[in-house]
């Protein structure tokens, strides 16, 4: 069993023209022309739509007006940085932001795995179906509605939610207004509303798996158990780590809407994140520049993880970016 | 796969994990077509809980009533179906490609100008300048579908599960006289259809919820998406602070119930898509059929 | 492999600094048909011989707003009036949605750029203006006839001017006159059925509306007598009940003629702890920090709250659907009572949410610039303020007991969807009936009470522009300030900090710069008042 998992990877092959890679580009060229045309259409779409705009970075050392255009605008140097380091709220979200990003890892990104791995676990496919469309279906609500139902949910005046801790003996309260539960709501409800469609691809990997190293496995008399943690998991290995590494490329960012949907004054200590500091700044300027410069210095950032998370990465499981 | 009939404690714990999640997805989605199936007094006195009272059709009759509608349908069905398949074969050439790591020629290169981009972006008004003026794609439907048409994310995925296929399969299709478009076609497509199909699905549904590139880069009525036309739907009716809708004669709508309208008008077909796409998930018995 | 890295870099970085110039390459047209600049009619002509403002080869385009209660309609008779009376081609170009990603668009492309420009905020004209992109009004004053004879004739007009300035101490931004927007105010309501049936007094001062409070408490335990929503907000509209022009945000006290921050006031500090004795002893909903819209109006709904201070217009909402099953269900607008200051009065804070109006884009060419000016001249002409207000008599309007009344359809369409009255770029100069016709009677019933519980000056903080610097400052300190502000006040609003720390509160407000802030704005207010 191990042995055909060592050969269905398919590292340590031998794959002709390697030696030559190095000495001879011609002969490079030639064996991987076909390979090479197939990824030009995807090459000029990078370049025209995502490199020619990139001037669009250095605004964020200018005091960019989209009138007076790029040569039109003053530059400012860093002042966009200086402003925002100055502010006595620049640590609490960044920290915020962190802190909300990694529990929601910890906590979102497993969902997805263990309801496919469930899910794959069921006989009836009727059922089957059922369930994995009916799980997606959040997926298609917006931030706004689905952050609305959780206000009504659990209001203190209408939501059934205190009604069942008042008989409980409990005490009305705004959970909304408190602190502490800001990201129990926060990651809660991304889980609700993510995990069935984040299953999907790992629905997709299971598929792929090749139905004879079960029978093999059965044959030599191996429990559920012993089945999925010596084919299962270790077959959608890969795609957990990339999804891993996808998610960690930007662990320094949570996305405005629902932080800032879920956010009051009450609970500023847990819910101001970067990108509703950046919106607060912003505003207040019009400034096209402050957001960009930010976004830069988040990018930075993000950036210096991924080298280090993909590292460990290639070191552990061979799997990563680049 | 199956191995014993007998129903142990595993396979009743699982049922009823399962039953508890499409309970806690089903209400809400119940909840809300009650709502937007309820008279307005219903509503705002908040008495619905499982089934519509007061059943009227008002509300989707506001909805549906926008002539614009229709034919917002259409240009939506034609941007997603374009869209997802000129996204579908740019990544999958892409990925396969960028899955032969040692063959591909300025691997390192290619692979590197493609993730900086997850990290690096010129910003709103750089790439509308773009689209608009080196391009002249202004109100025009390819604004709408080649300014997104390749996700650096898929394409990774892409890559991952391509990279998966046993080689000695496509060997010994390169000994046959394949090259590598044909390797592509005739070994590795048949036996991907689950993630041509995920990854079909995840542009699919993001070309069918665009809103932004439309907006920015259409003018034209006539080729806005449904999207546009359903925001400014909901738009009218969450402009309650405004008040403006409560003038007189004007008929009093709660915004909830338009909301919830919306919604189900705008997602029913997409979400109809997934049941049919399922068959798709089932098929990775090619592998060993082919090995054999 | 590194070469061919390098000759990469290079070429997008030479293609991208082509692509970043603001104006297309030449060759490049973009594929709208309306971008042709307009042909030239060289000398600007007084009237055409037809009558008509504008000769048949000129062209204008119109960005407008589009409201989203009321989007445009392209074939709204009041549009088709005003391009009838002008002449010429009028395009008008709606911006249904995403208003200022749009302009931010518009602003950038300059070939794109308009003749004219409907700006429904005061914002928009502020962040473009010192960029050069609009054309100063007191400067061409000589092409504008019509608005000059308004401003000599209307003794309020230097006020709304003043209003207009931007940053750089040029105007703009041409006024909008005649519109009261009293309808869409802010004000305290009551439910008059519920007080008469018990035979409860209409409180005067904020004691009796404890007293009133405690009482429905009383008689209704699950309610929440005084249902206000929106957490802190509402203490700006109590402001001036407390203490003339208070604001919970930087004000200008018209009485001691200085900027001062509300927070930092005595009179607030009492404001708010009455206010948290309200939400100690129940009489605010508990979760009045996050309330949302539907929850309050369940409460509401439901007589779980008689008091509130909420938009007028929420009278006809809820009585529409309340008396489905309580006929009695009514809502009234009550005077604001006093506070327990000594200076306290019974007025709220005049505001104005209409900063609206049209500008003229600068782009660059002479004849394009005077024909802007002269269409909206004639939005200040008499003839211009009659269409825009009512449109033609038998066809849009009839005239009933001596009163104009908007000719309506049978489903009984709002004048404004129905014809486009009193939307985006259909005011300037108004008839303050128009706007009236458009509001149920019991609404402007009320509305004509609350004028009389206004004050008499608008706060400048909502209109008053700053410039480069000053925005600097603003963005290094009251953007600061505001956030240890609200974070604060919950704070001590939740009991997580005792009010015994109020005055170190206040010292720490001074510590994050506020006088530096203050500064700024007698600063920019003086250079307004020039």
């Amino acid at each position: 069993m191990k042995a055909s998992m060592a050969k269905k990877s398919g590292h340590g092959m031998v794959i002709p023209g390697r030696k030559i890679e190095r000495n001879n580009l011609l002969l490079k060229l030639k064996d991987g022309k076909y390979l090479l045309l197939m990824v030009l259409p995807a090459f000029i779409y990078y370049i025209l739509f995502k490199y020619i705009p990139m001037w669009g970075v250095l605004i964020s050392f200018q005091r960019y007006s989209p009138f007076k255009g790029f040569y039109g605008s003053p530059w400012v140097g860093l002042q966009h940085y200086q402003i925002f380091f100055k502010s006595p709220f620049w640590w609490r979200c960044v920290r915020n932001t962190l802190l909300l990003s990694l529990y929601s890892i910890l906590w979102s990104f497993p969902a997805p795995i263990i309801f496919a791995l469930v899910l794959n676990e069921v006989k009836n496919l009727r059922f089957k179906k059922l369930v994995q469309t009916v799980s997606y279906m959040p997926h298609f609500l917006s931030t706004v509605v689905v952050v609305g139902l959780f206000y009504m949910f659990l209001s203190p005046n209408t939501g059934p939610v205190q009604k069942v801790i008042v008989a409980m003996g409990g005490e009305k309260s705004d959970l909304f207004a408190q602190a502490r539960y800001f990201r129990t709501i926060y990651i809660s409800s991304g889980i609700w509303q993510s995990t069935g469609w984040g299953a999907i691809i790992y629905l997709a990997a299971l598929s792929n798996i090749d139905p004879t190293l079960y029978e093999s496995a059965t044959i030599d008399g191996a429990s559920k158990f012993q089945q999925l943690k010596y084919i299962t998991i270790p077959s959608i290995i890969p795609t957990i780590v990339i999804m891993l590494l996808l998610r960690l490329s930007h662990v320094l960012g949570v996305g405005f809407e629902k932080a800032f949907l879920l956010q009051n004054d009450a609970n500023h200590e847990t819910s101001d994140v970067l990108e509703t500091f950046v919106y607060r700044t912003g505003i207040s300027g019009g400034n096209y520049s402050y957001g960009t410069a930010i976004g830069l210095l988040t990018s930075v950032v993000n950036l210096c993880f991924l080298f280090i998370f993909n590292g460990i990465s290639r070191k552990i499981s061979e799997t990563s970016l680049w | 796969m199956v191995t014993s009939k007998k129903i142990t404690v595993w396979d009743v714990l699982r049922t009823v994990f399962l039953l508890l999640i499409i309970v806690s997805i089903l209400y809400p989605f119940l909840y809300m077509i009650s709502v937007s199936l309820s008279s307005n007094h219903h509503v705002v006195k908040n008495d619905i809980t499982f089934y519509p009272k007061g059943l009227q059709f008002d509300v989707y009759k506001i909805v549906l009533r926008d002539d614009r509608i229709l034919l917002a349908y259409k240009n939506t069905i034609i941007y997603t179906v374009a869209g997802t398949a000129l996204s579908l074969f740019l990544t999958t050439i892409a990925g396969y490609a960028l899955s032969k790591k040692n063959r591909l020629p300025f691997y390192n290169v290619i692979n590197s100008m493609m993730i900086a981009t997850m990290f690096f972006s010129g910003g709103m008004i750089p790439s509308y300048l773009t689209v608009v003026n080196v391009l002249g794609l202004y109100d025009n439907i390819w604004a709408v579908i080649v300014p997104s048409c390749i996700g650096t994310s898929n394409v990774i995925i892409m890559r991952t599960f391509f990279s998966q296929f046993p080689a000695e399969i496509e060997e010994s299709g390169r000994i046959d006289g394949l090259n590598d478009v044909g390797v592509l076609w005739y070994l590795v497509l048949p036996t991907s259809t689950a993630i041509l199909a995920t990854m079909g699905l995840f542009y699919a549904v993001g070309q069918w919820n665009a809103f932004f590139t439309p907006l920015i880069y259409l003018k034209s009525q006539n080729k806005f998406p449904l999207q546009i036309i359903l925001r400014q739907i909901v738009m009218r009716s969450q402009m309650e602070d405004n008040a403006i809708l409560y003038s007189a004669g004007g008929n009093i709508i709660p915004e909830d119930s338009v909301k919830y309208a919306t919604i189900f008008v705008a997602t029913a077909p997409i979400i109809a898509v997934y049941p049919w796409l399922q068959k798709y998930f089932v098929k990775g018995v090619m592998i060993g059929s082919l090995k054999g | 492999m590194k070469r061919m890295f390098a000759v990469v870099v290079v070429l997008i970085m030479v293609l991208s600094l082509v692509a970043c110039q603001p104006i297309g390459t030449g060759t490049t047209q973009t594929t709208s048909g309306t971008q042709a600049p307009t042909a030239g009619t060289s000398e600007s002509q007084a009237v055409q011989p037809s009558g008509k403002i504008f000769s048949d080869d000129v062209e204008l385009r119109i960005i407008v707003g589009s409201h989203a209660s009321y989007p445009y309609d392209e074939n709204w008779k009041i549009w088709q009036y005003v391009k009838e009376a002008l002449g010429g081609n009028v395009i008008i170009e709606p911006i249904m949605d995403s208003w200022d990603t749009k302009i931010s668009l518009l602003m950038a492309s300059r070939d794109q750029l308009p003749d004219v420009l409907h700006a429904p905020n005061k914002t928009t004209v502020d962040r473009y203006a010192l960029d050069g992109a609009f054309v100063s009004i007191m400067d061409n004053l000589d092409k504008l006839p019509n608005f000059k004879k308004w401003m000599d004739t209307t003794p309020e007009s230097e006020a709304y001017i003043r209003s207009r300035v931007s940053g750089d101490g040029n105007v703009y931004h041409f006024p909008t006159y005649g519109l009261h927007t009293v309808n869409n105010i802010r004000t305290w309501l009551y439910r008059k059925d519920i007080f008469e049936e018990h035979k409860l007094e209409v409180p005067q001062d904020w004691n009796e509306l404890y007293a009133v409070g405690k009482k429905l408490k009383e008689l209704y335990p699950d309610s929440y007598p005084i249902c206000n929503r929106e957490a802190m907000n509402k203490l700006s509209t109590f402001g001036p009940q407390w203490k003339p022009y208070m604001q919970n945000k930087f004000y200008y006290d018209f009485v001691n003629n200085k900027w001062s921050y509300g927070i930092i006031e005595p009179e607030f500090r009492e404001l708010f702890t009455m206010y948290k004795k309200f939400y100690d002893e129940g009489l605010l909903p508990v979760n009045l920090m996050t309330m949302v819209t539907n929850d309050w109006r369940t409460l509401v709904a439901n007589n779980q709250g008689f008091i509130f201070n909420d938009y007028l217009i929420r009278i006809d909402m809820f009585q529409s659907a309340a008396r489905v099953d309580n006929p009695n269900f009514t809502l009234t607008a009550l005077e604001p009572p006093k506070g327990l200051t000594p200076n306290a009065t019974r007025l709220m804070p005049k505001s104005n949410s209409e900063y609206t109006g049209y500008v003229v884009c600068n782009t660059g060419k002479k004849d394009r610039i005077a024909n802007a000016f002269k269409y909206v001249d004639w939005f200040y002409s008499d003839e211009g303020k009659e269409i825009i207000s009512w449109g033609k008599e038998g066809e849009t309007y009839k005239v009933v007991d001596g009163r104009k009344q908007f000719i309506l359809d049978e489903q009984n369409t709002p004048a404004r969807n129905l014809y486009g009255v009193g939307t985006y770029g259909l005011y300037q100069l108004v008839d303050v009936e128009s706007n009236e016709a458009l509001y149920t009677d019991e609404s402007n019933e009320n509305a004509h009470r609350i004028i009389n519980w206004l004050e008499p000056q608008f706060n400048p903080y909502e209109w008053l522009s700053l410039n480069e610097e000053e925005v600097l400052v603003k963005q290094e300190i009251e953007v600061n300030i505001d956030s240890f502000v609200n974070d604060q006040l919950s704070k001590f609003f939740l009991g997580e900090r005792p009010m015994s720390e109020w005055d170190n509160f206040v010292q720490e407000i001074y510590h994050m710069g506020l006088e530096q802030m203050l500064e700024v704005y007698e600063q920019a207010y003086a250079r307004t008042l020039k």
